[in-house]
This record gives structure tokens, sequence and C-alpha cells, in this order.
């Protein structure tokens, strides 16, 4: 593309015009804010109203001055555009990464449980529903009256989600004595502490796949124990 | 792991060999780029057909289904020959695939998948359709969420995976390929330079690449970048099949818009709004229109007809009337494609179909903001806030609307209005459709947020076919377009300019945002991001997030606006009016020492307060004279009698505040 000598000089003219209405701009700005002090003031959005008088001044030029080598040179602005695009996000990339707890990082595992637990929203119980199905689907829990709610489960949810065959709410014992639950810690067992602040511990240990499961609290830990893993317990209803 | 692999490549390998079909027509580059979009396809229609018909979704029987597919496939590529490739075919194919497979390895090797509370939904929800079908709790949760994105979810529970991993990231390189691929094409359509197109393309898609928030929704485990990737191919496919009169770009077209169709509820509004387009610009024989579009609306139609049965109450995304409007936007279109039979619709309707869809959206947007004034300036103001500050965006929108005023001055390209009806339609859309729920707000994760990110790469498209024209473009246009825009620019420049100087006469500002809390209580656990300070009271309108005292009782809060200010008011909002503040005072200083009394509940004139509405109070400032810090001394409240707000903005004078103080002098007195 070439450019004749009166082109150039209306290049230069556009660019002085921009720039200096940009200074007047930023110093009107600086002048408008502190000394009127609300007055006349430009608001919230100062960059975004020199923004738009900026485009206004740039549209009336290139309307004005319209022709063939104005479109051309407009056309620049793509490529321009973009480079800048580019080279604006590249380095802000890591700020805006690290700014949020939202951030992009490595998961431990494929496991679905990790990712639950690496979110930053409120899943409360979800995780729960993730373990039962994974470890005990198609058994029957037994729960004391009151507890799966205190605890935030849905007898549904267990069943749909966690894949129960049934939810069964019982009058019985439900207490473990520290004896048990030293045991039980030895047996295979999974942790998880869900937001909200109950901690879990779901016994794995290989057990008969048809003894219903119990679950009951202990120091504040609710504890999923199948039933055949403790074997002097009676249900008393 | 291998599972997941091998799964996402049959789904490649399925696609392509659907898209062959169409080898005759269609260039392989593109079939080969978009395998996975077909594939996935297949999957989740055939899944829904399944549990439609209440046949057994399970592993062997897609697995079936899949085998049949593929023999069926093989048996028609023989018959019709389009089995045999060429070097260069076969290659690509290869070379995509290759690369296909190993980002779907690497990103089982390394996963890096976010989710939120959303993300974890949809699984849960695809897990409960392979575990159970479509039970009612099922499809009531389907109201909530796009179909797509569950059922495809649902293989994790074949595969033997707690989800699918490898899908998003399988997305976002399929979408970046496919961008750079379109791109380059469609600029070739547009201007002829091979080497231009390409390296604008190139750029284009390193802009797209380099946008946070588009790496990140590689990773999210959310519907956003799929819709965007169905998006971004139908509409390049139907501007193609017009550009190039091949009506069997037709078919990939609608194939795509199914797909965004069905990845979110609202989806198939602004699908109908680029079909509509499409069809507006007369270039499609009736038949044809029949052809395409018919089966796709009634689809649709049966689709939401379903859900309409089994939803019940519905969800706040989808809701029994929104349905509703869906499925009359889609029947309407219908009818209106029945009657594009008549030469009267034909020739007088269609051609200015674009205009009235602009005329009927903008009108129905102003009775909007007549009805709910408050929720819509919050949506407008989260939507714009959310482009250019929160919504991780970068500088790509900043960049990207700067890139749109200046395409006004480029001349025009074939079938512009694709597009240049098409964006401002999509966000009217969007803005219209934050009336039918609780306002949009800022931050990341906001569905409006999520949405925009549908029409991204149709934007740089649109700006980079624009640009690339007005490189190529001959003096002939150029003198053209002159004649017809020139005062077309100068009035709209001249707007523009007015604007700035309404803005700036009119504009209040708010001196609370970013004050210094000096002294405020614990704050603890007020909403749904878990613990933060007062500061979030300060963070202006657009916020439905409020602050709430750990415990009861009296609280001070002592605020910095960091230097003297004159203002016209006060604004407080309280949480809830059940919850409000009972026995409190305002003050202000100049120094933080000598306090001057704004308001005080045990004063027996009161006359600076103005209530707004049950939760917003004004207090007039305008004769407080200069100020620094701000005091809210807290006594008691009711219910819980704990401090609770939303938001405290400290207003500027505005021209004509002091006329407003003279005639709302004495104000209106408090209760």
């Amino acid at each position: 593309m070439r450019i004749s000598r009166s082109q150039s000089w209306w290049l230069v003219l556009l660019i002085a015009v921009v720039v200096i209405t940009e200074l007047i701009f930023r110093v009107g700005q600086i002048i408008f804010y502190y000394n009127l002090d609300g007055y006349l003031s430009f608001g919230k959005y100062p960059q975004f109203i020199s923004g738009l008088f900026l485009i206004s001044v740039l549209l009336f030029l290139f309307a004005y001055f319209y022709n063939r080598f104005t479109v051309r040179l407009s056309s620049l602005l793509f490529p321009l555009l973009l480079l800048v695009c580019v080279g604006l996000n590249l380095q802000s990339f890591n700020d805006i990464d690290q700014r949020e707890v939202w951030h992009l990082q490595r998961l431990p595992t494929n496991n679905l449980i990790d990712l639950m637990q690496a979110s930053h929203d409120k899943l409360s119980t979800r995780p729960v529903y993730v373990l039962f199905e994974e470890h005990f689907k198609g058994r029957t829990l037994v729960s004391p009256p009151g507890l799966l709610n205190d605890v935030g489960l849905s007898p549904e949810l267990l069943q749909s989600w966690g894949g129960l065959a049934e939810v069964e709410t019982l009058v019985y014992d439900s207490n473990l004595s520290e004896q048990v639950v030293f045991i039980l810690l030895h047996l295979e067992h999974i942790e998880l502490e869900v937001k909200g602040g109950n901690k879990y511990v779901f016994i794995t240990e290989f057990s008969d796949s048809t003894a219903p499961l119990l679950i009951t609290r202990y120091d504040g830990q609710i504890f999923i124990v199948p039933l055949s893993l403790l074997p002097d317990r009676e249900l008393n209803q | 792991m291998i599972n997941q692999v091998l799964f996402l490549l049959g789904l490649y390998t399925l696609g392509v060999l659907t898209g062959l079909l169409f080898k005759k027509h269609i260039p392989v580059v593109f079939i080969c780029l978009t395998g996975f979009l077909w594939g996935s396809l297949i999957w989740v229609i055939a899944g829904v057909s399944f549990l439609i018909v209440s046949m057994p979704y399970s592993a062997l029987n897609m697995l079936l289904l899949a085998i049949t597919i593929l023999i069926a496939l093989t048996i028609i590529h023989i018959r019709r020959g389009t089995w045999r490739l060429t070097r260069s075919e076969i290659t690509w194919f290869v070379g995509v695939m290759l690369a296909f497979a190993i980002v779907v390895s690497v990103a089982t090797q390394y996963n890096f998948s976010v989710a939120s509370y959303d993300s974890i939904a949809q699984i849960m929800l695809g897990r409960n359709i392979a575990n159970h079908g479509f039970t009612e709790s099922v499809t009531r949760e389907l109201a909530s969420w796009g179909v797509f994105l569950p059922l495809l979810q649902s293989a994790s529970v074949f595969l033997g995976d707690g989800y699918l991993y490898a899908a998003q990231p399988a997305f976002a390189f399929t979408l970046l390929l496919t961008f750079f691929y379109l791109s380059q094409r469609a600029a070739r359509q547009s201007f002829s330079e091979v080497r231009v197109a390409l390296a604008l393309a190139l750029l284009a898609t390193l802009a797209l690449a380099s946008t946070y928030f588009m790496v990140f929704q590689a990773f999210y485990i959310h519907n956003g970048l799929i819709a965007a990737t169905y998006l971004f191919v139908a509409i390049v496919t139907f501007w193609l099949a017009l550009c190039e009169r091949n009506n069997v770009w037709l078919i990939f077209a609608i194939l795509a818009l199914t797909g965004y169709s069905i990845s979110r509820t609202e989806a198939p509004l602004f699908a109908l709004i680029f079909l509509a387009l499409v069809v507006s610009t007369g270039q499609i024989s009736y038949r044809v229109r029949l052809a395409f579009s018919l089966p796709y609306l009634i689809i649709l139609v049966l689709w939401y007809l379903y859900l309409l049965r089994i939803m019940g109450a519905g969800t706040d995304i989808l809701d029994p009337k929104k349905t509703l409007v869906i499925i009359g936007s889609l029947t309407a279109f219908c009818i209106l494609i029945g009657l594009s039979y008549y030469r009267w619709v034909e020739r007088y309707f269609l051609p200015i179909l674009h205009i009235f869809m602009l005329g009927v959206l903008l009108l129905i947007l102003m009775v909007m903001f007549i009805l709910k004034p408050e929720d819509m300036q919050i949506s407008m103001t989260a939507i714009w806030q959310n482009m250019i500050i929160n919504g991780r965006w970068g500088a790509t929108w900043l960049i990207l609307l700067g890139l749109l005023v200046f395409g006004l001055i480029q001349p025009r390209f074939s079938y512009e209005r694709l597009f240049s009806y098409g964006i401002p339609l999509f966000f009217a859309l969007l803005l219209a459709l934050g009336f039918m729920r609780a306002p949009y707000r800022l931050g990341w994760g906001d569905s409006a947020n999520r949405i925009i990110t549908h029409i991204i790469p149709i934007i740089f498209l649109y700006t980079l076919l624009k640009y690339g024209h007005g490189m190529h473009a001959s003096i002939a246009d150029i003198m053209y377009f002159m004649r017809k825009r020139r005062f077309g620019m100068l009035a709209i420049s001249g707007g523009v300019f007015f604007l700035v100087i309404l803005f700036w006469f009119i504009q209040p500002m708010d001196y609370a945002i970013g004050a210094a809390v000096i002294e405020a209580p614990v704050f603890s656990d007020a909403d749904r991001t878990g613990e933060h300070d007062f500061s979030v009271a300060l963070r202006g309108k657009v916020d439905n997030l409020y602050v709430a005292a750990r415990n009861p009782g009296p609280a001070m809060v002592i605020l910095d606006l960091g230097r003297e200010v004159r203002a016209s008011f006060l604004e407080m909002t309280e949480y809830h009016p059940d919850l409000a503040l009972v026995d409190y005072a305002w003050d202000v200083s100049r120094d933080g020492l000598n306090w001057i009394t704004v308001f005080d509940t045990q004063s027996p004139t009161n006359s600076r307060r103005q209530i707004v509405n049950d939760v917003t109070s004004r207090f007039w400032l305008a004769d407080s004279g200069n100020f620094r810090f701000l005091r809210l001394t807290f006594r008691s409240g009711k219910d819980q009698n704990r401090l609770l707000l939303r938001r405290i903005a400290v207003y500027s004078n505005i021209p004509g505040a002091r006329m407003l103080n003279q005639y709302l002098s004495p104000p209106v007195p408090s209760q």
C-alpha cells in the first residue's frame, strides 16, 4: 500500500488529534475529579466516557475524510488491535487466574470425589452420595430417627444418587464405644469432610454385601458401617 | 482412563464416518476437524431416543447401536464409493485423529478439570440417567440444564469412570481447529488473498485462545464451550451455504444448531434468531427451507412438550411458563416457514424479517425496562461489567467492542446481516431473558457471562470478515458505501458524542466504592462466597451479596472515603425487611474526631431520611458540608438483632442536585 505525501500528513494529523484529545480528557478528568468535587464529575466510569468520546471523534474523522485510503488504514486496526489483545491477555493471564479461588490446577486423581473436593462451591453432601454409590450400591441403610435430617442427607437422593436399595429409620442403640471406633478405624475406610463441617467415615472393608449399613454419629463424626462388621449389635425397633 | 480415550476417539470416528457421506460436496478437512461434534451429537440423540421410548439405556445397547451405525455407514460408503480417499485426505484424517488422540490422552493424564455446583449437578444427573433412566426426579432436573452435557457425562458410568474429564478439552480442541479452518475459509470467500486470510485467521485464533475465560472453560465442566462450538459451526456453515450456494452445508448447519439447541434450555430462542436471519436472505428456496428447518423445529417442539408434561412446577431456569414461550416461538416459526410458500410473505415479509425481529425485541425490552427498571438496569450493568472487568475475559471484549465500532466504516460483505443483525439480536435476547429470572450478577459464574461465550467466536469471525473485506474492497465498493453510509456514520458519531456529554453531566459518582473500612464488626458467611469483610457492601449496585455481622447486638462501622467530599445523599440497602435495622445512627466527619449527625432514630427530628422502598433508604447530605469519614452506629435490629446490609453508597452531587434538594426539602419524613 503506497501512501502519498498528502495522505501521510492526514495520518499525522489523525494521530495528533487522537493523542491531544486523550490528553485533554485525561487532564480534564483530573481537574473535574479533584477540584469540582462531584459537580460535573465524570462519574463512575471515566475511562468508559473518555473512550466513547475518542470513538466519536475518530468516527467523525473517518466519516469526514472517507476514501479508499482511510478504509485501508482503518482496516489495519484489525491485526493491530488483535496483537494488542493477545499481548494484554497473555500478560494478565496469570493475574486473572490467581485473582479468585477458582483457578486452573491439576487434580490429584481422576476420581469424582477429588473433583468435588477441589470445587469451591458449597457442594454440601453431594460427595457423600457419590461414595455411597461407589461402595454401597444396592444396599439398605439404617438410620436412627432424625440423623439423616440433621446431617442434611435426603433418603430419596440416597436411593437415586447413592444407589441404595432402601433407607430405613429405626430406633436402635446407635452409640459406638471408643473401643469399637478404634477397631473400625483400623479397617479399610474413607474419610470425607464436606463443606459445612461434617466429617464422614465410610468403613469400606470387605463385608457381607447383603448386610444393611448403619449410619451413626460418634464424636462429631458420622460413621457408615456395614452391620456385619458389628456382630454383637442388635437393632431394637 | 484408557476407556475414556477410546470412547472419545470412537465418537470422533463415528462423526467422521458420518460426515464423509457428504465428502463430494464438503471439504474432507472440515469433516475431519468436526468429527467429534457429530459423534457426540449422535450419542446424545441416540441416548435420548432410547430413554424416551423406554428402551434400556445401557452400555450394551449403546455399543450395539454404535456397531449397527458403523456397519450401515460402511455399507453406504462402499456402495457410494465415498470410502476412497485421496492421499491428502487420508493425511488430514490421520493427522487430526492423531492430534485429537494426543489431546484426549494428555487431558486424562493431566486432569485440570474445574467444577462448580452446576458441574457437579450435571455430572450427577448424567450418572442418574445411566443408572435409572428418565425417572421423575431426573426429568425434573433436566428442566434446569440442557440435555446434552448430562447425556454425554452419563457415558462415564458405562466406562467405569466418575465423570468425563477429557470431554471439555476435546471440545476446546475442536473449537480451536474449526475456528481457524472456517475463519480462513470464510475469509477467502470474502477476499481472495490466501496468505492474508491465513494470517488474519491465525491472529483471530490466537486472540481467542489467549482469552483467559476461554481457556478456563476448556476445563470447566459446563455447557458454555460446547454451545459455543456448535453455534459457531452452525453460523459459519449457514453463511458458507449462502455464499457458495451449496445446500449440503445446510445439513451440517442444522445439525450443529440442533447440538446448540439441546446444550442449554433457552438456547432454541437464540438459535431461532439465526435461523430467521438465514431465511430472511431469501436465497433458500421454499422446499429447501421446509426440508432443513421443519424437522429441526418439530423435534425441538416435541422435546419441550415432553419436558412440559413431566417437569411439574419446573425450576427457576425453566418453568412451564418459560417452556410455553419456547414452544410458542418454535411453533410460530414453523408457521412462518409454512406461510412462506405464499408469494406475498416471501416477497414482502421475509426480506424485512431481520428488521422486524430487531424492532419487536427492542419494543419488548422497552416494556421490560418499564416494568422492572431496577432489575433490568442491574442485568445490563452486570453484563457490561462482566465483559469488561469481572467476567475474566481479559482485554478481549474491550478490543472486540472497539473493532465492532470501527467496523461500521468498513464496506459491507455478502450476507453480512447474519452477523450484523445476529450479534445485536443475541445481546438483546440475552438481556430480555434477564427479565424472566433473578437479575444477572457480577462474576464469571453468572449465566449471562457464560452465555456470551457462545457469541464470542462469531464476533471474532465477523470482525475478521469485515476488516478483511475493507483491506481488499474495490474503489467502486467504497464509493458506493460512502454515498450510502456517510451521513449515517456522521450521525452515529454525533450520537455517541451526545451520549458522552449526557453521561458527563448526569452521572453521579459513588464515593463509597473502594472506601477503606476503619472499623467494623466481624462478618461471616453472609452468602454463597463464604466469609468476607464489610467491603462487599461497598462494591456497587450490581451485587446480590450481603454482609452479616457474626454476633448480635450493637456494632459500629466507620468508613474512610480517602478524601474530603461533598455528597448529595447516602443510600443504605438493607438485607431484608424482616431483619431491618431498628435503632441506628449515621454521622459524618471531616477529621474522624468531630462527628455531625446526619440521622439518628433516637432524634426527635429525622427529616433527612427518604424511604425508597422496604429495604432502601436515602439520607440527605447536601447540607452536611465537606466530610471524609462516615459512621454507622447500630444499636438494635429486628429478629436476629444482627447488622445485615446489602449496600452502602454515597452519591456525589449531580447538576441540578441543589435544585432537587430544594424541592425535596424537607424530605419525606421517616416512619
